[in-house]
């Protein structure tokens, strides 16, 4: 932010300083016509963003049920909701996940981009086609993949059976282990291609040149990638996993779909717990102070996001 | 921001020495990896073809025989999906049109205009990208409601566009930092007003950013779930993804695989077609648009 004002000040002063009062005057309707172009999304974003963010934090210290008396309870809902042990297992399984996911995608993400990123014939399909499910979405994938992986039928079974891995009867769904497992290898194969899109923009802006001249060091291809591709796109890298870590974190629909948080609530995820606490429960207090940490968390990370972004931008 | 570029491609160690030798493993890797990510969905397609009583069986001779667009025909003549197809797209048009106006306007007046308190106004739009809306479904409900926003699509549209906003702005922002200031110039001293000139001189070179807008806002809310599924009430406003939630836990009688697939691939279907019309438009809103999940 501080190099974006920066050079705002010195266009200011370049302004100020070519004309005399009648440049200023124009300068200052431009301004103004400057600021009116931005309201549309100033309101919005108050409305929607702003105020619910306030609004948040006072219901948070409200007793606040979906219907019936408010009471003030100042941070009653923060030492509730950490007492709440599907809140702490949701938490607990949410990092699992994250931590199971977020590796895979990463580096498959790599080999993809590492495998598209030269123009061999062919080329600009394959990277049309991996990322294909991205494209598509995470919904509609679970509902498709929900049927595949019934036992005896489902195509997900029948491939594992076919080459004697399993029996081919496997319910994936009936233990918290195996419906992580299987959430998770959708999710990898779904987010594999965001990951390779971000590194390729990367790739890309690394010139020729210096490959060229490490061929003729005498670099090998694993030396090469180590030492000049990783070190030139680490920022996209940064930004590729803290993405991937954010949207794990905020997983929702995926188990909604595919194991509705079973058996019992082990593979509930943070969202899925806010989600019943307020809309369910009807504890919309507590429902809240859950967002609210959420929140929090998410904010740290996207700091994080734009702390990195911006120390390419200033390249 | 780096924009992903589809067509010009930096040359790599790839030309150098690669042989058609080289080239022939290549293209059976690639068509390998094709099949692992794009084949699922082939096969979606034709199991969307199959009966209830085929696809309830492990693949064998008669899989393929008999396939018909049944499914197809019941979900949207026995079952209201073409209600939630129009409310699908219905939801979809307007967060993408609304975005791209509101951030058109943004973007220009952030790229254009310098104003005090400029920095200010990126921050707060900025906010809008590190909240995520999942944390602030609660408040937002509340406030919603005592708007009439609730079970109301145009509260899911005002929803949309605004947690779109901020990689739309970044686009937009951008496509005017681009554009040279010496055209809006000459139409000023022409006499044409700001609006005049955003319409009439700037347009053909920011349409290619309010594309990447629209295209990208636009499958951002056809695959939403979590605001269509707390926002939406009743059935007669769900969405496709919701609806689609609705067929796998048996809301219209038993479970029927067939009528969830061909469903999924309905809403499918458009992804893939206005990606692969739209490739370079989608793939340059990806890098802004990766600022949010």
């Amino acid at each position: 932010m501080s190099s974006h004002t920066a050079t705002l000040r010195t266009e200011a002063t370049a302004i100020h300083s070519t004309g005399g009062r009648r440049t200023s005057a124009l300068a200052r309707r431009r301004a103004r016509t400057g600021f009116i172009l931005t309201i549309p999304a100033l309101i919005l974003v108050t409305g929607v963003v702003l105020v619910p963010i306030g609004f948040a934090i006072w219901i948070s210290l409200n007793n606040w049920p979906l219907f019936g008396d408010i009471n003030f309870t100042g941070i009653t809902n923060y030492l509730k909701i950490f007492q709440d042990p599907i809140f702490l297992q949701s938490i607990g399984f949410t990092l699992l996940y994250t931590v199971v996911v977020t590796p895979p995608i990463l580096v498959f993400g790599y080999l993809l981009a590492a495998f598209v990123r030269s123009n061999r014939p062919g080329t600009r399909i394959f990277r049309t086609l991996f990322f294909l499910p991205t494209v598509v979405g995470l919904t509609t994938l679970s509902f498709l993949y929900y049927v595949e992986l019934r036992p005896g039928f489902g195509l997900v079974n029948v491939v594992l059976g076919a080459l004697h891995i399993t029996d081919g009867q496997t319910a994936w769904q009936l233990n918290w282990v195996t419906a992580l497992f299987a959430v998770s290898a959708l999710v990898v194969w779904f987010a594999t291609g965001t990951t390779m899109m971000l590194l390729l923009g990367g790739m890309q802006s690394v010139s020729a040149e210096i490959y060229e001249a490490a061929l003729i060091d005498g670099a090998n291809a694993w030396q090469r990638e180590t030492r000049i591709t990783l070190p030139l796109i680490k920022r996209n890298v940064a930004m590729a996993l803290v993405l991937s870590v954010i949207g794990s974190f905020l997983a929702f629909q995926q188990f909604l779909i595919i194991t509705d948080g079973g058996p019992g609530t082990q593979t509930t995820t943070i969202v899925m717990w806010v989600f019943h606490k307020a809309f369910v429960d009807q504890q919309v207090g507590a429902a809240t102070a859950m967002g609210v940490v959420v929140m929090v968390v998410i904010a740290l990370l996207t700091s994080i996001q734009l702390f990195v972004l911006r120390e390419r931008d200033s390249q | 921001m780096t924009a992903v570029r589809t067509r010009a491609v930096a040359p790599t160690r790839g030309t150098r020495h690669g042989g058609s030798g080289a080239n022939l493993v290549f293209i059976t890797v690639g068509v390998l990896l094709s099949i692992l990510f794009a084949g699922p969905l082939v096969l979606a397609f034709i199991r969307s073809l199959q009966d209830e009583s085929q696809i309830v069986q492990a693949p064998n001779a008669g899989s393929l025989v008999g396939l018909s667009f049944q499914n197809y025909i019941t979900i949207f003549t026995k079952l209201p999906f073409f209600q939630f197809l129009g409310n699908s797209l219905l939801v979809s048009l307007g967060g993408a049109v609304g975005n791209a106006v509101i951030t058109t306007l943004a973007g220009y007046g952030l790229a254009r205009f310098k104003f005090r308190g400029s920095g200010l106004v990126f921050a707060l739009i900025l906010v809008a990208l590190m909240v995520p809306f999942q944390a602030l479904l609660t408040p937002i409900y509340l406030e919603f409601n005592v708007f009439g926003l609730i079970n109301n699509r145009l509260g899911l549209i005002i929803f949309y566009v605004t947690f779109n906003l901020p990689f739309g702005v970044f686009v937009m922002r951008n496509t005017f930092a681009s554009i040279p200031r010496e055209l809006e110039e000459a139409a000023y001293v022409d006499g044409d007003s700001v609006m005049g000139t955003l319409f009439h001189v700037l347009r053909p070179m920011a349409l290619p950013g309010v594309a990447t807008v629209m295209i990208f806002t636009f499958l951002a809310c056809w695959t939403e779930f979590l605001g269509a599924f707390t926002f939406l009430t009743s059935e007669d406003k769900q969405t496709l993804p919701v609806a689609l939630l609705g067929l796998s836990e048996g809301s219209y009688g038993q479970v029927n695989f067939g009528y969830l697939i061909a469903g999924s691939v309905v809403s499918l279907v458009p992804c893939v077609i206005l990606y692969v019309a739209l490739q370079r438009y989608y793939v340059q809103g990806l890098a802004a648009g990766s600022l949010k999940s």
